[in-house]
């Protein structure tokens, strides 16, 4: 098959990883400087590359929101009395986690010398990202701690021990999926269960597979969603029933954005029979849900 | 009145024009009595190829979330009984005739003609003659409003919960201005290379189709489906699904090709 795009075989959203391609390849040289020194950096990652391809290819007919995700986990670092520099996507680019991961080596190194040289110019000593795949990728792909002498953080790390207090508006029962990234590659399970137990009113029970024998999403790296993934979803998300939860819980914007799309699809094709009575969500959208007024 | 006239631009007249950001934007009304002015109740039809019927426009901003290229603004209508505000289409030239607005729209106040079309004098007769909108409307609206029903019945209350302590401040927005600026050029490339129009249709190549339904997930007309194919028509790929457009209701909006990861679908001249 010949093929005249530049792009490797990424399917489930071909924008998306499209629009990251074309960001990685416009060479900037300029120089950059922030208005003042931070101590954190927070690192959103693609939320909003992947609001704008939801959007337009109707998987938001729930109301899946990504960039909430971004915004919930400044407030909480804001809440936690961390001022962190935004390294927002105007000034950086994609961790090129999944480039990586598909074998577009050239993309990802593109990302990465242009990420590597606006972090040695933006000063932070902490980087702490909302995102699994980030987290890992700047931790050990960039190797951040032994190249820039930069800690990376996931930002439930962030948060943990920081006397925080939440309280649900309502008693719910929760369970937390773990993300394949944090869970079995930086194997951190305790930081988000830890969080989970601060919030006054919720119940966290575990799901069959749980910690470092979890239940894959079924879409890493967004390398392919065909039956046979969205079988291992829809295992994962069977799970949950069994368990008599109201919400599951991930930390990975795209745990959150592949489940979500999974009990979508299933609503709008009732006559399917398969059907989840429960919600997908960020654990920093939960937990800013759950934020009580600092007096 | 319910919707907006679809025949708008030949049984209405011209009344007048508001400065939009590039281009004015054209106002119709049935005649020079139906419309006011901004601040009293007749209001009529506002733009041509994104046109509002702002005397229906209840104002719940369902297209300016929808749109993915920032068409829409807020414009102040006191005295309007129907709402105090109305979407209107700022900057009318960008629009990608996506259609997202138009099919989200509470009230069908929303009409997006193809600018191809405007002005061409068989618009109006051919759909007289053979109905191909009516054709459209009628095969989209059960799927469309069973979806929407199903959604807007049960939405997330924990999303909401969180969205409005979110709302609460205002928070350091993170690209996305810059992420629908990249999007918008890449669909204004990928447009400009394509022909489109009702004279044209999507067309799959089974050899190439991987069977990825992104094409489906794209299409505003429900005129893509995905039949499965016995196991000795499989090509090199991996699904056995392959792809299969609708004539009846492709309007040759070219989305699907935009879609399309392995340029499987190509726009061809109808027949």
């Amino acid at each position: 098959m010949s093929r005249t795009k530049p792009y490797s075989r990424t399917i489930p959203h071909p924008l998306f990883e499209r629009l990251i391609v074309e960001d990685a390849m416009n060479e900037e040289k300029d120089s950059w400087k922030p208005e003042r020194l931070h101590e954190y950096g927070y690192f959103p990652g693609c939320v909003d590359f992947m609001d704008v391809e939801v959007k337009f290819t109707h998987l938001n007919k729930g109301d899946a929101d990504h960039a909430s995700i971004a915004a919930a986990s400044i407030k909480l670092l804001n809440y936690a009395d961390i001022d962190p520099l935004i390294l927002d996507m105007n000034i950086f680019k994609c961790s090129g986690h999944d480039q990586l991961w598909q074998g577009q080596l050239e993309v990802f190194d593109a990302l990465k010398e242009h990420n590597m040289r606006r972090l040695k110019e933006s000063g932070v000593k902490i980087i702490t990202c909302s995102c699994a795949e980030c987290y890992r990728t700047f931790a050990v792909d960039y190797d951040l701690p032994g190249t820039l002498g930069i800690k990376v953080e996931h930002i439930t790390q962030t948060l943990q021990g920081r006397g925080l207090k939440f309280k649900a508006p309502e008693n719910v029962k929760v369970a937390y999926h773990d993300p394949c990234r944090l869970g079995r590659m930086m194997g951190e399970y305790e930081a988000p269960r830890d969080l989970i137990q601060l919030v006054d009113g919720a119940t966290m029970v575990e799901l069959e597979n749980n910690k470092e024998r979890a239940l894959c999403c079924g879409v890493s790296s967004m390398m392919y969603c065909n039956d046979a993934t969205k079988a291992v979803r829809r295992k994962r998300l069977d799970q949950g029933t069994d368990a008599g939860i109201d919400l599951m819980l991930g930390g990975c914007p795209k745990c959150y954005m592949h489940m979500q799309c999974m009990l979508n699809e299933e609503r709008m094709n009732p006559d399917e029979g398969h059907h989840h009575d429960y919600e997908m969500m960020d654990l920093m959208q939960f937990l800013v849900a759950c934020l009580e007024e600092k007096n | 009145m319910t919707e907006i006239d679809k025949n708008f631009m030949t049984t209405y007249a011209k009344v007048a024009t508001y400065d939009g950001d590039d281009e004015p934007i054209q106002i119709w009304a049935k005649d020079s009595d139906s419309y006011g002015g901004v601040g009293t109740d007749k209001l009529g039809i506002w733009g041509s190829v994104v046109a509002v019927d702002f005397d229906i426009c209840v104002a719940d901003g369902a297209c300016i979330e929808a749109c993915p290229v920032d068409v829409y603004d807020w414009i102040d209508t006191p005295n309007h009984p129907a709402s105090d505000k109305k979407a209107i289409m700022t900057r009318e030239p960008d629009c990608i005739i996506c259609r997202a607005c138009e099919e989200v729209c509470p009230v069908t106040a929303v009409l997006i003609t193809d600018p191809a079309d405007i002005g061409s004098t068989d618009v109006v007769a051919e759909v007289n003659e053979d109905k191909p909108a009516e054709a459209i409307v009628e095969m989209q609206t059960p799927v469309v409003a069973e979806a929407t029903s199903l959604f807007f019945k049960k939405p997330n209350k924990w999303l909401i919960a969180a969205k409005e302590v979110l709302a609460k401040e205002e928070l350091p927005t993170t690209g996305i201005e810059k992420a629908k600026s990249m999007f918008k050029d890449l669909r204004k490339k990928t447009l400009d290379s394509l022909p489109r129009g009702k004279n044209y249709q999507a067309l799959v190549d089974n050899e190439k189709c991987i069977g990825c339904t992104q094409c489906v997930y794209f299409c505003n007309f429900a005129s893509i489906d995905m039949i499965s194919w016995d196991l000795k028509a499989r090509t090199s790929q991996f699904e056995s699904k392959k792809a299969l457009i609708l004539e009846d209701t492709c309007t040759g909006c070219t989305l699907c090709v935009f879609a399309c990861p392995v340029e499987a679908i190509t726009m061809e001249a109808r027949v």
